[in-house]
């Protein structure tokens, strides 16, 4: 599905990843944890162009997305959903579904794809015609992932889809994650809440100061000391 | 009565050349964040285009020279964009708008050399036909502009709103970087603003020219005013322009009809300073 091979960002001529190598197969949920400023968002920006790169290499099923524009690289199937969601607080929450159209093939099967959507967060069905702006933390985070879901993506990128919620709310969430697994997507987690990012994913990478210091299978991960001492609080 | 209803009609038909003005401005100011002040050299050439089309073709043709108009304003809306703006995407909104300036500048110092610098009339078919309804008078061309304005604001309304084109426009306004990562290609869709506004800028001028004198400088006071009703409104709103157009056209009238119409640029100015006083963010926040 997606691989970085040695891939460095550089923001002016401060270096921000050193050497980055992940991968993600397809059907996988992928967990990158880490510290504050360790890379995690500069990582998914770099997947998604929104910031350029030219040491190194990525690829989406063996397609190079070397010098591809954002919007180049939504079409190709990867969706971005950014800290804080993102959403358009001047658009209704079914105007901003509607967008996430855009990046997809077709828009013929719209309704159908609104249902899908509605399925999995009901509580947008009701506020469907309510600006995004009015929504709860959490319910913006719901818009996000399903406006993500409306172009049917091959990779999903979510950025912190968990920051500042409440423990029940991150349940949830974690759930929703799951559901978009078991429907078929591949997922790259960026998270802080790293229990619950190792606790749903198959496997992680933990970033560091802009490298990559562990990876391995997520349930390991979790039994590993130094883990568990730097980002499960124990 | 009459003549509080003569003075509305006046200040809605001036209201509603001011509200598609604006209309154009706060769009693109909703993209670039930049008040374009260079379409009011675009207006001056919607103008000019009703005037030669009616000298060449006949007073009669006065109403087809939209067609033409329509055209050169998606021309110059892509060159403009191309040209003039495109390359200061990434600079401060400083370097926007003295670009802005400038290019009004050299669109007004064009047409004074390409069409002639003095003040003409057009002879439109309508500015003789004179209508009484009940107690309020006023021309045919008047009725023309009041009508058009409102039908092409209305339509604009229903681009920005209920189509995807529009909605993309209202995205990459709010925020460039997530409407990439929905597919949205900002210059793509800037270019689409750009052809909007300046086509509602052509469409204004060549149903403004005949009410007014035409001349290679007449977009600079429209433009202006267009500035304030964006202002009013909330800037980069849809609805504010529509509504800031109104108020600010019989706010105008009434101030000239009841104190005096020698302060009719001092009501614009003080309602703007006023509304501006109460509501920082204009009638309608974006």
């Amino acid at each position: 599905m997606i691989n970085l091979q040695e891939l460095n960002v550089y923001y002016g001529k401060s270096q921000a990843l050193h050497d980055i190598s992940i991968s993600v197969r397809s059907g996988e949920i992928v967990a990158l944890i880490g510290a504050n400023g360790a890379g995690k968002t500069t990582v998914l920006k770099a997947i998604s162009g929104l910031i350029p790169w030219s040491d190194g290499e990525i690829t989406l099923n063996d397609q190079s997305l070397r010098g591809k524009k954002a919007e180049r690289i939504a079409k190709m199937g990867i969706a971005h959903v950014p800290e804080r969601g993102g959403i358009f607080g001047k658009m209704t929450v079914l105007e901003n579904l509607e967008i996430g159209t855009v990046a997809g093939s077709q828009r013929k099967d719209l309704e159908q794809r609104f249902d899908k959507v509605f399925k999995l967060f009901p509580r947008l069905k009701e506020r469907r015609s309510q600006l995004s702006s009015q929504l709860s933390g959490g319910e913006r985070q719901m818009l996000a992932i399903g406006r993500a879901m409306m172009s049917d993506p091959q990779l999903y990128l979510l950025d912190e889809p968990t920051l500042g919620m409440s423990p029940l709310m991150v349940r949830h969430l974690a759930n929703i994650v799951e559901e978009v697994r078991n429907q078929g997507g591949t997922i790259l987690l960026v998270e802080q809440n790293a229990r619950m990012a190792l606790k749903i994913s198959q496997r992680a990478y933990v970033l560091e100061i802009g490298r990559v210091t562990r990876q391995g299978a997520s349930e390991e991960l979790l039994q590993d000391e130094k883990i568990i001492k730097a980002y499960l609080g124990l | 009565m009459a003549e509080f209803l003569q003075y509305t009609t006046n200040g809605l038909i001036a209201g509603s050349s001011y509200g598609l003005l604006a209309l154009a401005m706060t769009l693109i100011y909703g993209i670039l964040s930049v008040p374009n002040f260079a379409l009011g050299g675009i207006y001056a050439l919607g103008a000019f285009v009703a005037f030669y089309v009616v000298q060449w073709m006949g007073p009669g043709y006065y109403l087809f020279s939209i067609v033409p108009a329509v055209l050169i304003g998606m021309i110059i809306a892509i060159v403009t964009e191309r040209l003039v703006f495109r390359p200061l995407y990434d600079a401060p909104h400083a370097a926007g708008f003295i670009a802005a300036l400038g290019l009004y500048s050299i669109l007004e110092g064009s047409w004074a050399i390409l069409f002639d610098p003095t003040w003409r009339k057009i002879a439109s078919p309508y500015n003789d036909i004179v209508l009484q309804l009940g107690p309020i008078c006023l021309t045919m061309q008047r009725l023309i502009i009041l009508v058009f304005c409102l039908l092409f604001a209305l339509a604009t309304y229903y681009l920005v709103y209920r189509t995807l084109t529009g909605k993309k426009i209202r995205a990459a306004s709010e925020n460039k970087s997530v409407a990439q990562l929905m597919g949205i290609s900002p210059f793509t869709t800037t270019t689409m603003t750009f052809i909007v506004g300046c086509v509602l800028v052509m469409i204004a001028g060549v149903l403004d020219a005949p009410a007014a004198l035409v001349g290679a400088s007449m977009g600079l006071t429209p433009i202006t005013k267009a500035f304030i009703v964006v202002a009013l409104g909330g800037l980069g709103s849809v609805p504010g322009a529509i509504m800031g157009g109104l108020i600010l056209g019989l706010g105008e009238n009434y101030g000239a009809a009841y104190i005096s119409s020698m302060y009719k640029d001092l009501f614009s100015y003080g309602l703007f300073i006023v509304v501006l006083l109460i509501l920082p963010n204009g009638l309608y926040r974006r």
